[in-house]
């Protein structure tokens, strides 16, 4: 559904990306791992359409991502980016303006298990429950692909279990969840498929089960083997 | 688009809303030296001129400054919006780069024109006020002004024309400005002295502007010269938004 | 629940839920969660959820009715099955490991008699 073909991306120093090519399969759940600066962000940015490639194809459908895309891909990202004049109100009117697929019902069910209410104003939020807030907002789209950016960054131990356990349960069927996270251990028994990324080139894409089962490893035992 | 543009216009009312607030402020001035004026049928002196005056000078500082602001604020509200993750707030929505844009084009220049218009609106009833109470009678009055003023060469059509000629020349500016913007963002996005360098590109198109600008101005005079100076600026207002679009739907990255 | 990450989850699921009918949470003919609320509950892939299902189908604990859910077999002999099932598995790594240090199956029945007497006193004591 989502394809990366060859992407890479430069900057003016450095080299983010180098010859991408990834397919994200409807229905699984895919973490993307690798240190600070691997160029996680960069791809999902490039699948999300808010960045161009420099070299190589992002397909979603079999088309170029872009205008249509978005529809059904919903990108979060580790930063806040809501405008600090919206209540968290705004911000639901504002998803809801914007995306047919997004869910007023189901982003006032999340608010509720997050313990968030409405009338705060996005500027007046701790880091903590904009983390929250971002998470909300993006899984009451029902998209068809996801891609969070360290979903659990800034969310308390108590509050992590809950928001996988929230994200997982609110997933359809043929639906794509693509994580970015540096906690290995608090995503691992949901992931299907690991994706090692480091310098911007991946270095191995494995099945977690598999990984298991065959070599005895958990994703964590690989991911510190791979990244040593 | 449409929802772009309410939003738009959401993110600048504060700004606006607070230049219409002074505004009535100093007309609420003007008319309490007016009306306390009015009986001692305007002689210099007395307390009221004082309100006059700073009623009169308030308003035009409003007039002359207030849509100014507007412009000057959109023109950084897309800057910061560039250049900032609040980017990801457009550009994740299904829309065009072109719709996005010309969301800002509209909200911009609707706020110049409906401006333009409140304040000569104000402008001309204030002086009507004026005018009708110091020489007595309306219609006399009213004629006397024309008489007056058509003497220094400001017709209806001039004035008309001019009217048009400043809010053409005012969406050229924010036109250059928006294009600059882009391309700053396009080109180094985010970096420091982004907006010394989005002026410098300002500056770059407006000069060029009015270089090309000179090749137009030998043909024609009068009415047709002045049409033709205003088509000419509105092809560069399409042609700068257009390319900004360009450049917004293929270079930029957010 | 909480996992080793180095073995394969699904398997674990598997065996959490046989502990579950061989210790009697769980009853012949109950209905067993659907794919999506096993993955919640176990914090699973909701893939894994098939296959945990597809194991335990073909070892003959559960079966599946299309549009109904899938539900523990009602067989009056399954309860003692896995029971002794799971048991002869913890025999054989217990056996296995303790035989690996040494000891051999006199010194293990006394063991376990002793730790039955220790365990019977506190009770007594209590």
């Amino acid at each position: 559904m989502l394809e990366s073909r060859a992407i890479s991306k430069y900057f003016l120093n450095k080299r983010a990306l180098e010859d991408v090519t990834l397919r994200i399969e409807p229905g699984r759940i895919y973490a993307l791992l690798g240190p600070n600066g691997s160029g996680k962000t960069t791809w999902m940015k490039i699948a999300a359409s808010l960045t161009k490639p420099s070299a190589g194809e992002m397909l979603f459908d079999g088309d170029p991502v872009g205008i249509c895309s978005r529809r059904s891909v919903a990108y979060m990202s580790t930063e806040p980016y809501f405008y600090s004049w919206m209540t968290i109100r705004d911000v639901g009117r504002y998803y809801e303006d914007f995306f047919e697929d997004f869910s007023m019902e189901l982003f006032r069910e999340l608010l509720g298990k997050m313990e968030l209410s409405e009338e705060l104003k996005v500027k007046n939020l701790s880091s903590g429950m904009m983390a929250k807030l971002k998470i909300a907002v993006t899984i009451a789209r029902r998209a068809r692909v996801y891609l969070l950016d360290e979903p659990l960054n800034g969310i308390d131990l108590i509050a992590r279990d809950r928001i996988m356990e929230t994200i997982v349960g609110s997933l359809e069927e043929g639906v794509s969840l693509v994580l970015s996270s540096h906690l290995v251990e608090e995503i691992e028994t949901v992931v299907d498929t690991a994706v090692f990324i480091r310098g911007g080139k991946i270095v191995e894409i494995c099945d977690t089960e598999n990984l298991r089962s065959e070599h005895g490893q958990s994703l964590a035992d690989r991911y510190r083997e791979i990244m040593q | 688009m449409l929802t772009l543009f309410k939003y738009e216009v959401r993110k600048t009312l504060s700004l606006k809303i607070a230049v219409i607030v002074l505004t009535f402020v100093m007309e609420a001035i003007f008319l309490i030296g007016f009306l306390s004026g009015k009986g001692t049928n305007f002689q210099n002196d007395g307390s009221y001129v004082g309100f006059l005056m700073a009623g009169t000078i308030g308003l035009m500082f409003c007039g002359l400054l207030g849509p100014q602001l507007w412009a000057l604020q959109s023109i950084q509200l897309l800057y910061r919006e560039l250049n900032s993750k609040q980017s990801y707030m457009l550009f994740m929505t299904p829309n065009s780069s072109y719709s996005i844009l010309g969301a800002k084009f509209l909200e911009s220049m609707l706020s110049a024109v409906a401006g333009g218009l409140f304040f000569i609106a104000l402008a001309a009833v204030d002086v009507l006020l004026l005018v009708v109470n110091t020489a007595g009678i309306p219609g006399e009055a009213y004629r006397m002004l024309r008489l007056e003023l058509a003497s220094e060469g400001l017709t209806a059509n001039a004035a008309l024309s001019a009217a048009l000629g400043i809010l053409v020349w005012w969406i050229s500016v924010i036109a250059a400005a928006f294009f600059s913007v882009v391309l700053q963002a396009a080109i180094m996005n985010g970096k420091r002295f982004g907006a010394l360098i989005s002026f410098a590109f300002f500056v770059a198109v407006s000069v060029l502007w009015g270089y090309l600008k000179g090749f137009v101005l030998p043909h024609g005079n009068g009415l047709s010269g002045l049409l033709l100076f205003i088509g000419f600026d509105v092809v560069i207002v399409i042609a700068l938004y257009l390319s900004a679009g360009w450049i917004m739907d293929r270079k930029l990255s957010v | 629940m909480n996992y080793d990450a180095s073995i394969p989850i699904y398997l674990q699921v598997v065996t959490a839920i046989r502990k579950d009918i061989a210790s009697g949470v769980l009853r012949a003919g109950d209905k067993l969660p659907s794919g999506r609320d096993l993955a919640i509950r176990y914090r699973i892939n909701p893939n894994t959820s098939v296959r945990v299902y597809q194991v335990l189908e073909q070892e003959g604990i559960c079966h599946t009715k299309r549009g109904l859910g899938t539900f523990v077999n009602e067989d009056p002999g399954l309860v003692d099955r896995i029971r002794q099932e799971m048991a002869d598995e913890l025999l054989a790594y217990f056996m296995q490991n303790m035989r690996e240090l040494g000891f051999t199956t006199e010194e293990i029945t006394d063991m376990i008699r002793e730790e039955e007497n220790n365990d019977a006193g506190k009770q007594s004591n209590q």
